[in-house]
């Protein structure tokens, strides 16, 4: 129980800190209540959004973007960052052009995405997916390409065909890497709803933080913030209760 | 399977500056058949190079290597255990199954042989040092080799642990035919456990002595006659101009 209490101060005292200091900043008047809104105002505004369920409406939608565009950023930078790290004369060959895309903000292809994809959802989703794909793909490519050679040396003592030497030494080494991918993708994903929700949205976390500031809201707009982080928080809970069930290295730092 | 013979093996490695390196210059010997055959010499004499060409990890770049026929059935244990972190102790130790094939029941009978049966579904970062070097020990022997390359293997362990499992390595040598090839810098290990001892200087074999006292050896026993003769070849093969 001790141990149980002691977590959550740990985990909770920081913010509480924060939270504090907001409230005596503006208790105090060291800011303007439009620079920064007090908690209970933010507090008043969060309730009122979700008694009217209009914050269920905007999690829902900000959800299934983050979720669509996670797996679909998923779904092709696994495979792909496997493929090239298993071979080192592709990854070469791509290099510059996987250096180039890495290196654009998605948001500078908003334009040419609303071009090609219209307003619609899919632009929207494909943005988070920009956002996302790199990540994981630069992860789980870091993982495959640098494998134990002393294992990979075991593994050819042993007769270990290619298909076992993959399925048995390079897949599960890369793992923790790839997982380390996907948390960070993940994040990013939750990071780019603003950007993929100024697309002519009318629901979701970002179009609430975008309405709040053009209704001069900043109650609102904190709110949105705040609901956006910890939607953020319980999405890393859940990798991370994930990674601990499933993942070699997680399984180590369970133990200790 | 016949005896293992190498005639002017020379391998070369180059360094990041271009220098070429010997590791083996000219090496010619023999390994009897069926021997606990032990190598050694001093660090850098060539003794990691020679067992990594047995186990076929490397080519030789000069010289013939003749296993009298197709190379036999081989497992090679290393100076670390390299066991998978993300596989049990059962999983490690019947890893061989995926490649040389075999029954996973032969390796549950040799983990309860060296006493690992009840860490069957621990984890390698749940094991000691001399446990890990077991479990690797009993993933070499479980696959059944007809030849046996050991680089250096009980050289992190601690005396207790170290004697313990030559101990063990020497009853599985009585029980189970093959060949050995040991390689170690430890004199009283070489003396303790081999049969022909082969000592290495400079990437060449400069000399061979024998032991014939039957096996298992208890290791109180001096035996300052045989480390005095490996010495003694040692010190001429200093004197001898290259």
């Amino acid at each position: 129980m001790k141990r149980i209490l002691t977590k959550i101060l740990t985990i909770c005292a920081l913010p509480l800190l924060l939270i504090a200091c907001w409230q005596l900043g503006s208790m105090g008047h060291w800011w303007g209540s439009y620079i920064v809104p007090p908690p209970e105002r933010v507090w008043s505004s969060w309730l009122q959004l979700a008694a009217s369920g209009q914050l269920a409406r905007h999690i829902g939608a900000s959800l299934m973007r983050v979720m669509t565009g996670f797996a679909i950023a998923a779904a092709l930078a696994l495979p792909g960052g496997i493929w090239l790290g298993l071979h080192p004369a592709a990854r070469r060959v791509c290099h510059s052009l996987l250096e180039f895309l890495r290196n654009v903000p998605p948001l500078a292809l908003l334009p040419m995405l609303i071009l090609w994809f219209g307003i619609g959802e899919a632009s929207k989703i494909i943005i988070v997916v920009l956002a996302t794909v790199f990540p994981i793909f630069l992860n789980t490519l870091d993982g495959m390409s640098h494998p134990d050679e002393q294992l990979l040396e075991m593994g050819r003592v042993y007769g270990l065909s290619s298909r076992a030497v993959f399925w048995h030494i390079r897949l599960p080494q890369a793992l923790p890497a790839m997982y380390t991918g996907l948390r960070i993708g993940l994040g990013y994903s939750w990071r780019s709803l603003i950007g993929a929700e100024m697309i002519a949205a009318t629901a979701g976390l970002g179009y609430l933080i975008l309405d709040g500031e053009e209704m001069a809201r900043p109650d609102i707009v904190v709110a949105g913030i705040l609901t956006l982080g910890v939607l953020g928080i319980a999405a890393d809970a859940l990798m991370r209760a994930i990674g601990q069930r499933y993942l070699w290295t997680e399984r180590k730092e369970h133990h200790e | 399977m016949s005896d293992i013979r190498m005639e002017d093996l020379s391998r070369f490695y180059t360094l990041p500056d271009g220098k070429r390196v010997a590791a083996l210059k000219g090496c010619s010997l023999s390994i009897r058949d069926g021997s606990f055959t032990v190598i050694v010499g001093k660090s850098g004499c060539g003794k990691t190079t020679l067992l990594r060409l047995l186990a076929g990890l490397e080519r030789p770049d000069e010289g013939t290597l003749d296993f009298g026929g197709s190379r036999p059935r081989t497992g090679v244990m290393f100076q670390t255990p390299r066991l998978l972190p993300w596989l049990t102790v059962e999983d490690n130790v019947c890893i061989w199954r995926h490649g040389m094939g075999g029954s996973a029941e032969l390796a549950g009978q040799y983990l309860k042989a060296f006493g690992l049966d009840s860490f069957r579904k621990a984890y390698p970062d749940q094991l000691s040092g001399g446990m890990a070097q077991r479990a690797a020990l009993v993933r070499t022997l479980s696959c059944q080799p007809r030849l046996l390359l050991m680089d250096e293997p009980f050289a992190a362990l601690d005396y207790f642990t170290r004697e313990k499992l030559q101990d063990e390595l020497m009853a599985q040598y009585v029980r189970q035919p093959m060949t050995i090839v040991f390689i170690t810098h430890d004199l009283d290990e070489a003396v303790r456990l081999g049969q022909d001892i082969l000592v290495m200087h400079k990437g060449c074999c400069g000399g061979r002595v024998t032991n014939e006292e039957p096996y298992p050896r208890p290791s109180v026993v001096g035996r300052m006659a045989l480390k005095t003769d490996i010495l003694h070849i040692l010190e001429e093969e200093k004197e001898t101009p290259l």
